[in-house]
Parts: C-alpha cells; sequence; structure tokens
C-alpha cells in the first residue's frame, strides 16, 4: 500500500478551505517514530489539521531533515534505533532553528523521572504510550497554541529590530540634517549649502567657493569630492597664497630635471598626481598671470605642460577653488583674467559667515567640545549660560575657525566640566552687546544708505564695529558698501 | 473468515484514518505470523516487543482489544508463559475475522 507519509511533502487534508488550508500548510510537522503504524497514525492526525507532514524511521535521517527543512512541530519518540530521542532533542535545541520548533516527546512509560528528563532534554510536551486518537488531536492542538505563541514572539521581535532600525535610520537622516561630511549646522543657509554640494556632486563641472576666511571652504570643496564619482580619487589641496609664483607652477604641473636651479630630476605635478580625482586651490586670487594662464589650459583643454617641456600630457581632474576675494573686482583691476574667472565660475557656492549662521553657534560649539575634549583627555562637555550668550553675540570675524580656536583655548582654562565666561578668549568677552543707536535712537524711518554711514560714523570708521552695530557680516558690508557706492567718512563726506 | 453463528464485531473509526486502517489490519496479521514463527524458537523477546507495540497503537486507530491483546502478549512473554502466548495469538485471530470497521 502507498505510504501516506514519509515523504518531504504530503497531500493536504480534506475538509478544509482553501484559505484555511493554505494558512495552516505554514506548520510542517517532522514525525520521528520507528514503528510504522505510529508514525503513520500521528502523520494522518496532523495531515488531517491541514499541515504539512515528514516522516523518519530514525533519529539519524530525522536530523538530516530537520537541518535541511523548517520544522513548527516535530514529534520525537524516546526509544529509537541508535541515537535516540533524547539526543535527538537536545541537538535540535542546539541549532539555530532549534528554538522556533515545538518538540512534543513519545514516551513508554510516564513516570516522574521520565518526565524531568524529557524536560531537561528541551521538549515542550509528551505524550505516554498507549496513545489514543483524541490524545494526539489535544496534544497536537497544544502544540499548534505554542506555535502562534512563538511565531507571535518573533513578529514582535522582528516589528521591535524593524522600528530601532527605523529610529537609527531617522538618527542619521537627523545627523545629515545638521551634518554633511564635516560640515555641521541646522540653519537654513546651511541646509541650502548642503542641497548644493549634493547637487555639484552629480556632476564634474568647476566650482568657485567663496567666502570669509575661516568660514570653510576646503570642507566644502572636499563634501563635494568625497560625495562625487569620484571620491575614489585623489583630493589634493593647494594653498595659492602661500607659495611663489615659480614654486607654484612647478608644483601644480611639474617639471624637467634642469628646467630652472634646484630642478634636479623630472617631477610630477599635483594636476597629474589627482589624475582621477580632485585638485582644490584655495584663494585662487592670489595667482600669478602665468600660472592663470596655464591654468586656463588647464580647464580648457584638459591637459598640462610641465616646466620645461613642451609636450602636453592629458590629465583627468576636477577643478574646485576657492577665494574671499571678489574676483569680479580683480577682473575689472585686470589681476585676474576674465576668461579664466568665467572658467572657474562655472558653478558658484557662497557661504556664510557665521553671524550669518548664529543658530547654529550651539552646535558648532557642542561639536568643538567633544572633539577636544576627545583629544585632550579633559572631560569638558558643558557650557553656562553666559558664556554661550557672549559667544552668541561675538561678531566671530575668523568665522568657525576663531569659535573652533576659542573652544580650544576655553578648554584648556577650564577648571572643572563646565566653560564659564571666564574661560573664553578676551576679544570674544570684550565684545558685549552694545546698544544698537541706530535702533533704540527716536529717528525718521532711515533708508539703507543713510543707516550704513550711520554705522561707520558711529564708529569711527571702523567697519567691522560698524557692521558689528548693524547686525551683519563684514562681508556683507563690505559689498554693500560697493554695490551702494559709498566711501566711509573718513575719507569722504557722505554722498 | 466469519463462522454465520458468530456475529461480527463493529468497530467505529475515525473517518479520517479509512486509508490507513487496511495497512494496520494487514500488519496486525503479519504480527501473527511473526508471533508465531517466534513461539516456535522461544523467541520471548521478538514477542514481547511485537506485544508491546500492539498495545501501543492498537487504541490509537480505535482497536482497543488490539491494545488488550498487545498489553497480555507482553506479560506473557516477559513470563515466558507459552500458553497463554498461544491463547492469545487465537483471540487475535479471532478478533481480527470478526471485525467489521464502520467509518464516522
Amino acid at each position: 500500500m502507498n505510504d501516506p507519509i514519509d515523504s518531504t511533502a504530503s497531500s493536504i487534508s480534506t475538509g478544509s478551505s482553501t484559505t484555511e488550508a493554505e494558512r495552516r500548510r505554514s506548520v510542517h510537522a517532522l514525525v520521528v517514530e520507528d514503528d510504522e503504524d505510529m508514525r503513520h497514525l500521528i502523520g494522518k492526525v496532523v495531515q488531517m489539521r491541514g499541515h504539512l507532514v515528514t516522516g523518519c524511521h530514525n533519529a539519524e535521517t530525522a536530523w538530516t531533515s530537520y537541518q535541511e527543512g523548517s520544522f513548527s512541530i516535530v514529534f520525537l519518540d524516546w526509544q529509537l534505533p541508535g541515537m535516540d530521542g533524547l539526543e535527538l532533542c537536545r541537538k535540535i535545541r542546539s541549532h539555530p532553528k532549534g528554538e522556533r520548533s515545538v518538540i512534543v516527546m513519545i514516551t513508554a512509560r510516564d513516570q516522574v523521572e521520565d518526565l524531568q528528563a524529557v524536560l531537561r532534554a528541551g521538549a515542550n510536551d509528551y505524550i505516554a504510550k498507549p496513545v489514543t486518537l483524541d490524545m494526539l488531536k489535544v496534544r497536537l492542538a497544544i502544540a499548534e497554541q505554542s506555535v502562534r505563541n512563538i511565531d507571535r514572539r518573533y513578529e514582535a521581535e522582528d516589528a521591535l529590530r524593524e522600528q530601532e532600525e527605523t529610529v537609527q535610520n531617522l538618527k542619521r537622516q537627523l545627523n545629515e540634517k545638521t551634518q554633511f561630511q564635516d560640515l555641521i549646522g541646522k540653519s537654513k543657509s546651511m541646509g541650502q549649502l548642503y542641497a548644493q554640494i549634493r547637487d555639484l556632486a552629480k556632476v564634474d563641472t568647476t566650482v568657485l567657493i567663496e567666502g570669509e576666511t575661516g568660514t570653510g571652504k576646503e570642507l566644502v570643496a572636499r563634501a563635494i569630492h568625497f560625495s562625487s564619482q569620484r571620491k575614489g580619487g585623489p583630493f589634493i589641496a593647494v594653498n595659492c597664497a602661500g607659495l611663489t609664483d615659480s614654486l607654484l607652477g612647478s608644483q601644480l604641473f611639474g617639471h624637467k630635471k634642469g628646467a630652472f636651479t634646484g630642478a634636479v630630476e623630472n617631477q610630477q605635478g599635483f594636476f597629474e598626481a589627482a589624475d582621477g580625482g580632485t585638485v582644490f586651490l584655495d584663494e585662487i586670487g592670489d595667482i600669478s598671470p602665468a600660472v592663470q594662464t596655464s591654468l586656463l589650459r588647464v580647464l580648457q583643454e584638459r591637459e598640462i605642460v610641465r616646466i620645461g617641456e613642451s609636450k602636453p600630457r592629458k590629465v583627468n581632474v576636477r577643478v574646485l577653488a576657492a577665494t574671499h576675494h571678489n574676483l569680479s573686482q580683480d577682473v575689472v583691476k585686470g589681476s585676474f583674467r576674465a576668461d579664466l574667472l568665467y572658467r572657474i565660475r562655472v558653478a558658484r557656492i557662497q557661504l556664510p559667515s557665521l553671524c550669518e549662521r548664529r543658530e547654529d553657534i550651539p552646535l558648532l560649539v557642542t561639536s568643538f567640545l567633544g572633539q577636544c575634549s576627545a583629544v585632550t583627555g579633559k572631560p569638558v562637555d558643558r557650557v553656562s549660560r553666559e558664556a554661550m550668550q557672549a559667544m552668541m553675540s561675538y561678531a566671530w570675524p575668523g568665522n568657525v575657525r576663531e569659535l573652533k580656536s576659542a573652544i580650544e583655548s576655553a578648554l584648556i582654562s577650564c577648571k572643572d566640566t563646565m566653560i564659564q565666561m571666564e574661560d573664553l578668549p578676551p576679544e570674544v568677552l570684550d565684545s558685549t552687546p552694545e546698544p544698537n543707536a541706530l535702533l533704540t535712537a527716536p529717528t525718521a524711518p532711515m533708508d539703507e544708505k543713510s543707516r550704513m554711514l550711520a554705522a561707520l560714523e558711529q564708529a569711527k570708521g571702523n567697519r567691522t564695529l560698524a557692521a558689528r552695530l548693524l547686525g551683519i557680516s563684514r562681508a556683507t558690508f563690505y559689498r554693500r558698501l560697493t554695490e551702494l557706492n559709498l566711501t566711509p567718512p573718513s575719507s569722504s563726506t557722505p554722498s | 473468515m466469519n463462522d454465520e453463528s458468530t456475529p461480527p464485531l463493529m468497530i467505529s473509526v475515525d473517518a479520517g484514518l479509512r486509508d490507513l486502517i487496511p495497512g494496520f489490519l494487514n500488519n496486525r496479521r503479519h504480527d501473527i505470523e511473526q508471533l508465531r514463527g517466534a513461539m516456535a524458537i522461544e523467541d520471548f523477546g521478538t514477542i514481547r516487543t511485537l506485544g508491546h507495540r500492539m498495545r501501543g497503537d492498537g487504541g490509537g486507530y480505535g482497536f482497543d482489544m488490539i491494545s488488550e491483546i498487545g498489553q497480555a502478549l507482553e506479560q506473557a512473554a516477559q513470563d515466558k508463559n507459552a500458553t497463554e502466548i498461544a491463547r492469545k495469538i487465537t483471540a487475535l485471530i479471532d478478533y481480527l475475522d470478526r471485525i467489521e470497521v464502520v467509518y464516522e
């Protein structure tokens, strides 16, 4: 006769709806019993409930099946040829999947010591022989409930894990909103900056990064490079202001041995060394006309010529440039090539001064405090309210770089775990907010030009102080002076 | 084969076991052959094992008498009581000849 089970996939019950049967089909039972009639009986009872059944006549075969399959319920006879049921039970429990299986041991006796042995081996339940059909049905129902409980527990754990991952993702996204690469800030202007960086990272155009000193121009250049497809390539930063004309040319384009005194061997320049990556030219407004010409060739022809050579060499480099100059004015003055300006200014980024994003100061302070504490080992992690207020009102002409330096200095002075007012550098302490005469004095409404002149007069020609009085950055103040065609009161009468 | 004077014994069995019953009863007839063979050589161990198995399986299929006979065989084998064993084998044969299964 056909063996109704003893296969890895068996036919399913009679009398159940397709939906009900499909739902129950998710339970797969393993029946391990060397007595063929008992094995078939248990298998049939399981099948009548709409479950899948696999039957094995010894523990060795069952163990192989268990490892290869996925069994919610295991009916396991204690007395088996070879490995016995208790040993198989222990093996199942030690398997990674073992936690999710409900094991019902079939015993010949129901003495207390036997039941204790069954429980110690890890079984969930037992049936003592001789079994009846009703007893099998009840035990199976109990096992099904245990399976549901286990499934619910795992579902809850999975849901919890998913929620934890969501929280981590949200934290990561929040982090990205407050930080991008090494740039820190959650103000609107910084959010716009991050969006600009992401956009510029997707293309390969030359970018001119403008901003006051200490605003993070190199950090922005790095952020663009390491967000772009060139991130696997080199990133080489060059401070053009710090080098002589000849040295800069040699470093950027390389030289041939003997091309000049000191050129003792052939030398590759930064453009060749950065092949496939990015060259960042800081203070590009300071380069000489000769270097400007060579740089224009790099941008137009994508090739360089080493000093002393005539043979051009192709380079695959993205150029990012930065300046605190007003290059348009330099073009007017004749100190900067207009065609080079157009080439490097295909895209522009204007970095906000720290005054223009004061709301980021607490975030920056926290970040720098953490960095400095980690380096120095001093456990300083808080700032007093008064100290924070002083930092919020200071003009920070040196921008973020000056702020970081102030925190480093304060950390050294700090006597405990909190930075106090007296720990701050003197220039920060001296910048107590002055009553803004322009705001408090009962005057007739002024236009911008008049306000700027009044501020300069009040500041006795000091443009930095005048800018502070107006609550704007020095760069903005300078720009508006030019745009409004104003001259300071020290040089002439107001126009 | 039933004697006409001996009424059939109606046994109610769960309809879900319908396809298992022929195999189960066939195995019991096979057990009878094994029991006779074991008796002939006084293999009480085999008789005890067969009795133990019948005791465990009979009730589950709905044949309580098979469980009773099995238990008796197991005990008789343990006692090495050949007379009792022979009687139980006869009882088993008679039982299997008389039963008529009704599926519910």
